[in-house]
Parts: structure tokens; sequence; C-alpha cells
């Protein structure tokens, strides 16, 4: 509902002399540290981006998805995207029109439901942009 | 008795996560719309860098902004945040150095409360108590579905409330644990998403009947698979089991004493001015019974299934107000 309507938005996929840029909102109501990322899948146009092909970009520094585990003072402002650097060599162009598909797992570290176990949030939005 | 009204900032989450505003501008808007005098801010919502590195043209700006607006900020939401790591989650000590900052900003910042959450150990809350009380500042169990003023969680850190019998440790009730009816705006989402009025039935008894809530949703699972009802809307269906509870509103009287602050939780309202989920009449005249004055945050949380074009925050949240100052006002108590 209205938080996966937060995830994406109109210009969040733009085109980079590597691929693409992409910009995630969180689908929580307040900042997680980046620690709390447990995952991040995007498929663009149809086709998942392999993990590998994807960076994190925080701060001046270009991450792997699991970098983040270990960021426990990091955050991931609210009202802030989180970017995320695509490497693809037959990247489509500004201007084309595409669907993008962001599937995001947060760990909600307050909210505990089991012995060891907090909330997952998995939030999957989909929305049809045109390429920056 | 007097309760002074006002908002938290998490009734305008939509606007918020949209970047409609700036903290300052947020502010300046609840004044203009004659929303306080008190507020209410969220500390991993509302400020950047909570609560190490808050800069301090932050705070001055946020200072600036209640005071050209004549508001009065009453609490400030604070997070346990245990998980934070996948593996290696926080003891009591941890736990402790992880409250201590945000219960000093709240200090710095002249909040008389800060908002903690069940799940607090009675050690931690022992070793939190003295940081309070150094800085002036109450700490306030949130008392929120599906837990209620006397389920066993509650109760455990009742006994530690006795046993320490500090005042800066208190209950925040938060409407959500005694409510009446699910929110007609949620179950008409679930409609929209395809589930039938049959399955809405089936919900609704499922939410009505006696047992932990996540069995009774399992319960629910369990019939609408067998009704055939989509997926999708089954799933969203979960978070009603856990945002609304059904504890009985007379048992708000046992916390009285040690409250501290009140969360004034919201769905809805009707054309007659009463909300459908939520006995406004009989909270407000509970609450009213108060041996000395209280604060009051209206917190809006329809935006958990209503989308920022469905519905004005600002609105809804006067709407509300409105509501409670006649229901108090009927039951003997002034309102500022």
């Amino acid at each position: 509902m209205t938080l996966e309507a937060n995830v994406l938005r109109a210009q969040s996929l733009r085109s980079t002399p590597e691929g693409y840029e992409v910009d995630v909102h969180l689908a929580w109501y307040r900042s997680l540290p980046l620690s709390c990322v447990e995952n991040i899948s995007i498929k663009i146009a149809g086709k998942e981006v392999p993990s590998e092909q994807m960076r994190v970009r925080y701060l001046n520094r270009s991450l792997r998805l699991e970098e983040l585990g270990e960021l426990v003072d990091d955050w991931w402002f609210i009202q802030d995207p989180l970017t995320i650097d695509v490497a693809c060599s037959d990247a489509r162009e500004s201007g084309a029109e595409v669907e993008l598909e962001v599937e995001l797992a947060t760990r909600i570290p307050y909210v505990i439901i089991g012995p060891d176990m907090a909330l997952v949030q998995r939030t999957r939005a989909i929305k049809e942009v045109t390429i920056q | 008795m007097t309760i002074t009204m006002g908002v938290t900032l998490f009734s305008m989450t939509n606007e918020w996560m949209a970047g409609l505003y700036t903290l300052p501008q947020l502010i300046d808007e609840v004044g203009a719309r004659k929303l306080g005098p008190g507020v209410e801010i969220i500390g991993f919502q509302s400020l950047r860098g909570f609560p190490h590195n808050v800069q301090s043209s932050e705070i001055n700006a946020l200072r600036d902004a209640i005071e050209r607006n004549q508001l009065k900020l009453v609490a400030l939401a604070s997070n346990a945040d245990v998980a934070n790591h996948k593996t290696r989650w926080m003891d009591a000590d941890a736990s402790v150095e992880y409250m201590r900052p945000q219960i000093e900003l709240a200090g710095k910042l002249g909040v008389p409360v800060v908002r903690i959450q069940i799940g607090l150990t009675p050690e931690v809350l022992e070793k939190l108590e003295p940081i309070a009380a150094e800085n002036k500042v109450k700490l306030g169990m949130e008392i929120h579905a599906p837990e209620g003023p006397n389920t066993p969680k509650v109760m455990a850190t009742r006994e530690v409330y006795e046993r320490i019998d500090s005042e800066y440790l208190g209950f925040i009730p938060d409407f959500s644990a005694t409510m009446r009816a699910i929110p007609p705006g949620m179950l008409e989402k679930l409609r929209a998403g395809g589930m039938s009025d049959e399955g809405v039935n089936a919900l609704d008894r499922a939410w009505k009947s006696p047992g932990p809530p996540f069995k009774r949703y399992m319960d629910f699972v369990e019939e609408a698979k067998g009704m055939g009802e989509p997926e999708l809307p089954v799933s969203q269906a979960k978070l009603i089991f856990t945002m609304f509870g059904r504890e009985n509103l007379e048992d708000w009287v046992e916390l009285l004493p040690r409250t501290v602050h009140v969360h004034g939780k919201y769905y809805d309202i009707d054309d007659s001015g009463s909300s459908p989920s939520i006995d406004y009449e009989g909270l407000m005249r509970v609450f009213a019974g108060a041996d000395r004055d209280l604060t009051m945050s209206t917190e809006w949380e329809g935006h958990a299934f209503l989308e920022i074009e469905d519905q004005d925050a600002f609105d809804i949240v006067a709407r509300h107000q409105d509501m409670c100052r006649r229901f108090l006002a009927k039951a003997g108590a002034s309102t500022s």
C-alpha cells in the first residue's frame, strides 16, 4: 500500500555512461541504518540485474550489497533516496519508457516477532518510468 | 483537569516521505492550521543524523519554528533497534548506550517526555532511569496494539515500575490497543484489492475472536484459502491483527497514575463526528478522570492504507482534535 508507493518515483531511473543509476526510497516510516538493508533486487525492462553488477552509492563510497550488513552507524534518511549504480553494457537510452521493478527487503530492528527474529519488511514496487 | 492538545508529526508521514516539507516548514504548517500547541517529533523520522549527528543548524531551525508558531515540543519518539545488526543483537548495556544519546538530545531540546517501546527489559529500564532523571526527561512506554493495559508484557513492566517507583518512568497509552472495529478505510482497500464481502466478513470474525493475534490471522488465512480469496489482500490483512487491538478501554484507568503522555491514535471520523473504529467518547471519559493535567498527541495513522491523494493529513488531524474537545467537554475536562 502506501509504503510501496513511496519506493519509486517518476525520475528514479537515469542513464549513465556505465549503464543506469536507480533511486530507491525506503518502504518504512523512519530512517534505518544501512545494516538493516537485507536485499535489493532490480529488474529493468523485465531483465533482472545480477547483484554483482549493482553498487550502492553512499557518501562517496561505492558498496556491494553484502557490505551493507556491518554498517550499523550509517543511516539511510527517510527523505533521501539510496542511489544504486547498475553496470550494464546494453542499457537503453534516456527518453525510453521501461518498466522498473525494485524489491526491497529491510529488517525492522525494533519489531521483534520471535526469539532471535526481527520483522523483515519485503516490498515490491513496479513503475513505468521514462529513463532520464 | 486539562488536556493539552497537539499532534505527532507521524500523522504527516505521507507528506514527509514525499519530501513536500522540511522540518521547519512542516511545523509552520502545523502552526498555521492550529493543530498545537503540543508537537511530538519522531527522532529517526524527523531529524537527519539522529541521535549523534544532528546539525546544530537543524536544531536551531527546529527551535525557531516551534517558537515562532507558539508551539511546544511535548514528546520525542525513540526506538530501541536491538536488531540493528542481523546476528549480533544488543545486550542490555548496548541497549542503554543506544538509548542514552536519544534521551540526552530530548533533554537538550527541553522535551519533557521520550516515547520508549515495549521490549525494553526490566534491566535496561532500571539502568535508563538515572539517565532520564539527569536529563529531566520522563520515559513513557507506549502501550500499543497488540498489547494492552494488562497484557503479560505490560504487567511485567508495571511490576518494575512499582518497584523502582520513579516519576521518570511512565506510560503512554496508545488507543490502537483498545479499538472497537477495523477501520472501514482499511476494509475498503482490501475490497479494492479483490477481497469479497464474504472474505471481509470472515476477516472481521477472526479479528473479533479470542486468542493470540497471529493465531487468529492464520485461522483467517486458512479460511480465506478455502474460500478462494486472492492472496494479496489476504497477506495485507495481517497488519489488522497487529495494529488494531481489542483490549477493554476501561482498563486504561489502571495506568492513569503513571501516564506521562497520550497517543490519540486515530484513523477515521463519520458524519456524526465520531470515529467508527475507536470509541473516543468512552476514552475521553476515562482520561478526563485523571488526577492531573495531561498532554495528548493526535496520531493519525490512516496513511498505513491511504495514499497522499486520498487524505490530507492536516485536515483529518484538525477533525480529530475537534472531536476530542467535544467529548472532553462533555466529560467535564477542559482543553488547551
